[in-house]
């Protein structure tokens, strides 16, 4: 009688968890060229981590030759709740190849060049100004740019646009005084949504100077929540509404958003707090505040909002990040449904787009900025992904995705873990092994 | 004539973008007369198609006058100080300019519009407040106030004072860490309806009204036309009200009833 209470309590008082449309069975390793044996190492890598409490949970996805040969879920997604497969994950800056794709659909259309000066489409980037110290030091003057911000130099990061958290790595007094104006004039780095639209918050942004003359620099910034608003500017729809009609929906990406609905709550996963030392806390509802940097993972719950960023508001599974992998390394095509050209994604992972700049962020030398993404450009240094001509990024909260056409393999990695920067050496193990689980 | 304007375009595209000769905008269209002005929500922005009332009524006194100008709304009063100061501007426009007194010797300072301004408290934390047009009322509580305001009389009177952007200031009071904010009616109108219109019948006016914003142009005498243009601007803006074009611009971003509501009139 008892054990009916309980089982009839349950099912009244737990909300129901709309489970993900069906995720494909996983081929056998070997019937792409990976070793299922050398595959386990995987297995071992992330359960050390779990076991260690290094992080709480994440999805490990492998997949080669166009089939999912690996796929699997480690730890805690939430207080009592396992990590699934369709665990809904905030991907933080993995938006940005999804904006950048929007762009290039765009591009396709013929609606807009790569060429094209922003303010064609924003006037508030005419006449913009770049910030520069008096020799003194005492004070900024505002010098004219030598010429105006291009999309292209959004879609790069050379526009001297900046992110104002990255104040708290690199000190410069150009960097600190162009983030205190952004302070001032209430730019977010989106990490915690602002009630209004990003239209507003953009048309403010060009207003205030750049770092840098665009062209000459290359530092990661706001370009890609430029790059939605400009999106709604050429197409007339809502950047979220562009993105599920035009990638989302076309790729079966059934579980991808910019606000979770309420049936599909019940499955995004909490972020942690980690120390790498065993110390790990699950987030709470209060912003997380450090120097620059402000975080609210609390905003995923949000079921609808005005703020619609380019740079970090996705929440997806590993799946449908996959399927969007996937159409990349497909060259533009995923299941018969094309959304690029081929020669689109090899404009888009050229190595050519930044000149003599390193995408240093979070690679190192050698590896360069496409459209949307870091490229390896040569194996001669320390971060290595397996092959020259490999694309990857990542999100706040330590995920990432690295996509090889050589090998044809897609490795993704999501967890929801804080600080970003400890999980670096997780990361390239995982690319170690599962590159080395290549037998053919 | 069609060869040398082809000579001309050729010339200064050269170094406008990698891509390819590209004539952009700004090569083109150097701003004229260009005046900075500190964005006011609802009146004056670049959120507004136009530019807002003031920008429209400051293009149009110009106009009058056959005198070409741009409006360049800036977020932030640092900027436009930045401008007046170091860049020796033509001119600034907004209200609550913060301008030292060697400052204000060194400019014609002209008033464009003048807005209502209240008091607004937020009906969860009281349910009433007595405010009779005397800061005695708010002694010991917090008021929430531009940044740039003048804020003497409130630190004579014992009031608290936070400084911030309007979004920031609404969102202080719903989180009761402010008491009252004062803002012009109008510009909190469109902010309540644009970000907050959950909140709308829980931010209250305090009646009377708390005074007056008034958006003025600041020209500045050390620009080589800033005592010129700031004559010709005087004439052409006497000429609109005296047309009553004045009264149709404004009505024509509000509607004619709501003149009165948020507007005390600029005399002749």
């Amino acid at each position: 009688m008892l054990k009916h209470v309980v089982l009839l309590s349950m099912l009244v008082t737990v909300p129901p968890r709309i489970i993900a449309d069906e995720i494909p069975a996983t081929v056998s390793p070997e019937s792409v060229g990976l070793s299922s044996l050398r595959l386990k190492n995987l297995d071992a890598l992330m359960e050390s981590h779990i076991t260690e409490k290094k992080i709480a949970g994440a999805n490990v996805l492998i997949a080669r030759k166009g089939k999912i040969a690996y796929f699997k879920s480690f730890g805690m997604a939430d207080d009592n709740k396992p990590m699934q497969r369709d665990s809904l994950i905030r991907v933080m800056s993995m938006s940005k190849p999804i904006t950048s794709t929007a762009v290039m659909i765009l591009y396709e259309q013929g609606k807009l060049l790569l060429s094209d000066p922003v303010s064609k489409y924003i006037p508030e980037f005419k006449n913009q100004k770049v910030i520069e110290m008096n020799p003194n030091g005492k004070g900024y003057k505002l010098v004219s740019v030598k010429h105006e911000v291009t999309i292209r130099d959004l879609l790069t990061h050379k526009s001297g646009i900046l992110y104002s958290f990255l104040n708290n790595y690199y000190h410069e007094p150009e960097r600190q005084a162009l983030i205190d104006l952004y302070r001032q004039a209430g730019i977010s780095d989106g990490f915690c949504r602002p009630d209004e639209t990003i239209g507003d918050m953009v048309k403010r942004l060009a207003r205030l100077p750049l770092y840098k003359q665009p062209g000459e620099v290359w530092d990661y910034g706001l370009s890609n929540d430029v790059l939605g608003y400009l999106i709604e500017v050429v197409s007339g729809m809502r950047f979220d509404e562009f993105v599920h009609q035009n990638i989302f929906t076309p790729l079966k990406m059934t579980d991808s958003y910019f606000y979770v609905p309420s049936e599909k709550q019940a499955r995004i996963a909490a972020v942690w707090k980690s120390d790498w030392q065993g110390h790990l806390t699950r987030t709470d509802d209060k912003p997380m505040i450090d120097g620059d940097l402000a975080l609210c993972p609390f905003d995923a719950y949000a079921t609808e909002g005005k703020y619609l960023t380019g740079g970090v508001n996705v929440i997806s599974t590993a799946y449908d990040y996959y399927r969007f992998a996937q159409m990349l390394l497909n060259q533009g095509e995923l299941d018969g449904v094309r959304l690029l050209s081929r020669k689109t994604v090899e404009l888009m992972t050229a190595t050519n787009q930044i000149g003599n700049f390193d995408a240093t962020f979070l690679h190192d030398h050698g590896w360069k900025f496409g459209l949307g993404f870091a490229i390896q450009q040569d194996r001669g240094h320390d971060v290595d992904a397996g092959d020259v001509g490999v694309f990857e990024w990542a999100g706040l909260y330590s995920t990432r995705f690295s996509v090889d056409p050589k090998e044809q393999k897609i490795t993704i990695f999501m967890s929801q873990t804080t600080p970003f920067g400890l999980h670096f050496g997780l990361w390239d193990k995982l690319l170690v092994l599962s590159g080395s689980a290549i037998i053919d | 004539m069609k060869t040398f304007l082809s000579i001309v375009l050729f010339c200064v595209s050269g170094a406008a973008l990698a891509t390819g000769p590209r004539v952009t905008s700004a090569l083109l269209t150097p701003p004229v007369n260009e005046i900075f002005a500190l964005d006011f929500p609802a009146v004056l922005s670049s959120e507004i198609a136009d530019g807002g009332i003031a920008a429209a009524l400051i293009t149009e006194a110009f106009k009058t006058e056959q005198i070409e100008s741009t409006i360049t709304p800036l977020p932030l009063q640092t900027m436009v100080a930045y401008y007046l100061t170091e860049e020796n501007a033509l001119g600034i426009v907004g209200h609550d300019l913060n301008l030292s007194p060697a400052e204000l010797k060194n400019i014609v300072l002209v008033p464009v519009l003048r807005l209502k301004e209240s008091y607004f408290y937020y009906r969860p934390k009281y349910e009433t407040l007595a405010w009779k047009g005397d800061l005695a009322v708010f002694k010991d509580l917090t008021v929430g106030v531009n940044k740039g305001e003048d804020v003497t009389t409130y630190q004579k009177a014992g009031v608290k004072i936070e400084q911030e952007r309007l979004d920031a200031r609404i969102k202080a009071l719903i989180a009761e860490k402010i008491d009252v904010l004062r803002e012009a009616d109008l510009t909190m109108t469109n902010a309540l309806a644009k970000n907050f219109s959950g909140q709308q019948a829980n931010i209250v006016r305090l009646e009377p009204s708390a005074g007056e914003a008034v958006i003025s142009i600041a020209f500045n005498k050390k620009n080589p036309k800033g005592i010129v243009l700031a004559k010709q601007f005087q004439q052409g803006l006497a000429k609109l009200i005296a047309s009553g074009k004045y009264t149709d611009i404004i009505k024509s971003h509000i509607g004619k009833a709501a003149v009165e509501q948020y507007f005390v009139p600029l005399k002749k």
